[in-house]
């Protein structure tokens, strides 16, 4: 047996194929392995108007895929709207110069907040985020840090109280150096039976729905008895389980926190949603909103 | 906790965003008192010196001057009692902060209010629920060193409360504050779920102190008729009433008899920890889950790939078996 030596070029060809298919297993090896939970749908209004004078129903979707199955799959949802400045351990503290996290740690509500909570080994969580405001032609991209107390306190405090403490704190910091204040609670919205006229959530082919409180249907459950502090958990879910989660919104002045009652404040609001497979973040999406500045009956 | 849980617990902490650990120590946590002063935070200090000074009190002290962070804090763990106490009435939102209170003395939770917040008419839920009273307006009052004060007289002695206190009757700063009188104008009680002992009264039966064991919740103390003011030179300027030894003495008492009757500390005390150890060891499994399926699914991964370029090895091999080999 012996080779063909006119077929130099052949071989010479497979050897290069064999070098650059070894390269590129090698590179797909190293590559990063993508999340197993697939963000199917995560859809919000345009923009956050008052029911009262325009009539409508803001609609909020949420969908996630299991691409492997989980002991545990948990979505949270937070609702946070705009805040004042807060005040700063240092009073000379300068924010614009700052970074968001460097803010976070400086204000006095969040430390207070942590000095409260003591020695507690289980960690808040603390979550980068992105977000861009504005249009393909005219955005601003923000950059910043969420705080969640919710997780920590839920191991002592009752759900029913829970989601009625300012516990979820957002700051954000533009390209162009302007800081924006977030504070929220962890829910599917503030207020959820003022404010939440419907709510379905499905897991594959299972729907529970939960709708308004009103005097004329009794065979409705009523949005108060939906899962309590925006927490839905899934165990066991195997693969390309489904779970989806609409929400329908019709919001007046008067059901919101009372900082909108300033116009100044009435620039956005925040729907923030995560998904965690096993324990780990997977999925967040933190949904900044513009809100209509006019339009709401004071 | 064993070296390797801990090490999972680090792992899922880190797992879950960047989350940030409050402490890294499991140390037990000295009790929290908070005072909710609003915006007079230096009167809030005053009252933070005298429990300081006094060696029963083994706890730390946060003033708070905010709504929303009073909100936040008031039902955590390490709250062991809380002292109402903002001068301004309508700014610091006492109707607002409602709920989180109530839910807190009724979780067995210790409650001191002094001045507005235990009237009805600032704190519409307080009142009722967390001191049993509807207010203060004692009308009877004389001027001693150069100002106006209010005469009480002591009614109930609960011992630990009263301690050394004999005076009576009892002149305190304070100012008027409104309670249901009925037509004589005298103060009416109103309907209780626990145990109401008014130390100090007024004229027409205004409580000055009160002391309220609750059935189904914590202990409250209250001061309705103490509506003091941080303007010097005024006849309630909360200086002058901290000059009063009696009020002193009333004041540590009450706050030690409301937390030694008020079990939320202690019982979540003996919880939180066993909570805690749950929550750790929830978060390892999990975090050895994510780990396992982590593996599982590079394995995966390393497999199909291995397969991929074994394929690519044997088509290689198999042309240059058929066109590159001669046979002899």
């Amino acid at each position: 047996m012996r080779l063909n030596s006119s077929k130099g070029g052949l071989i010479g060809i497979l050897i290069i194929i064999l070098v650059l298919s070894t390269l590129l297993v090698l590179s797909l090896r190293r590559e990063e392995i993508g999340s197993p939970v697939y963000l199917a749908k995560n859809e919000h209004p345009a923009l956050f108007q008052s029911t009262e004078s325009r009539g409508k129903t803001m609609i909020f979707n949420f969908g996630v895929i299991c691409e492997e199955p989980f002991k545990e799959l948990e979505i949270r949802f937070a609702n946070m709207f705009m805040s004042p400045e807060p005040d700063f351990v240092d009073p000379d503290f300068v924010p614009n110069a700052s970074d968001p996290l460097t803010i976070m740690e400086s204000r006095k509500d969040i430390q207070m907040i942590k000095e409260s909570l003591g020695n507690v080994t289980i960690p808040f969580d603390s979550i980068e985020v992105e977000t861009v405001a504005g249009n393909v032609t005219n955005k601003k991209t923000y950059r910043g840090i969420v705080y969640d107390f919710s997780r920590t306190l839920g191991l002592f405090v009752e759900p029913s109280i829970l989601d009625q403490i300012p516990e979820v704190f957002a700051v954000l910091m533009s390209e162009d150096g302007e800081v924006i204040y977030f504070t929220g609670i962890p829910d599917f919205f503030y207020e959820r039976e003022e404010n939440i006229k419907y709510l379905s959530i499905h897991y594959n082919q299972n729907e529970t729905t939960y709708e308004e409180k009103t005097d004329l249907l009794i065979d409705v459950t009523p949005v108060g008895q939906a899962p309590r502090i925006g927490s839905l958990i899934f165990e066991d879910t195997g693969k390309d389980d489904q779970v989806l989660f609409q929400m329908n919104v019709e919001s007046r002045l008067r059901t919101l926190p009372e900082t909108i009652e300033q116009v100044p404040f009435r620039r956005f609001i925040v729907h923030y949603i995560r998904a965690y497979a096993n324990g780990k973040l997977e999925v967040s999406e933190f949904n900044m909103i513009p809100m209509e500045a006019t339009g709401w009956n004071v | 906790m064993t070296g390797r849980r801990t090490l999972t617990l680090l792992v899922a902490s880190f797992l879950l965003g960047i989350s940030v650990p409050v402490t890294i120590s499991q140390s037990a946590d000295s009790p929290l008192i908070l005072i909710y002063s609003g915006d007079t935070p230096e009167w809030g200090q005053s009252l933070s010196d005298l429990i300081m000074g006094d060696g029963r009190f083994n706890a730390d002290i946060l003033i708070i001057e905010d709504r929303p962070t009073f909100e936040t804090v008031v039902n955590f763990p390490r709250v062991q009692a809380t002292v109402i106490c903002p001068l301004q009435k309508e700014r610091m939102a006492l109707g607002d902060i409602s709920d989180l209170t109530t839910a807190y003395f009724l979780d067995g939770g210790a409650v001191m209010g002094i001045g507005v917040a235990c009237t009805t008419r600032y704190a519409p839920e307080l009142g009722p629920v967390i001191f049993s009273i509807t207010g203060n307006r004692s009308l009877s009052s004389k001027r001693m060193e150069n100002h106006r004060v209010f005469v009480y007289n002591r009614k109930d002695v609960i011992p630990e409360i009263n301690g050394d206190v004999e005076t009576d009757p009892l002149y305190m700063e304070g100012y008027l504050a409104f309670y249901s009188a009925d037509a004589t104008g005298s103060y009416v009680e109103i309907p209780c779920n626990g145990t109401r002992h008014v130390l100090y009264e007024g004229d027409r039966s205004a409580p000055l102190m009160v002391a309220f064991e609750s059935d189904d919740g914590g202990s409250s103390i209250a001061f309705p008729g103490l509506t003091v003011q941080s303007v010097e030179g005024k006849d309630n300027y909360y200086g002058l009433l901290l000059e009063r030894p009696e009020f002193g003495e009333l004041f540590l008492n009450g706050l030690k008899w409301a937390i030694d009757n008020s079990p939320r500390y202690q019982r979540l005390l003996g919880s939180s920890a066993q909570a805690l150890e749950n929550e750790a060891n929830r978060r390892a499994d999990l975090a050895e889950e994510a780990e396992k399926l982590e593996k599982r699914i590079e394995s995966r991964r390393l497999l199909r790939l291995g397969i991929l370029w074994t394929v690519g090895l044997v088509f290689c091999l198999a042309v240059v078996i058929r066109f590159v080999v001669i046979r002899d």
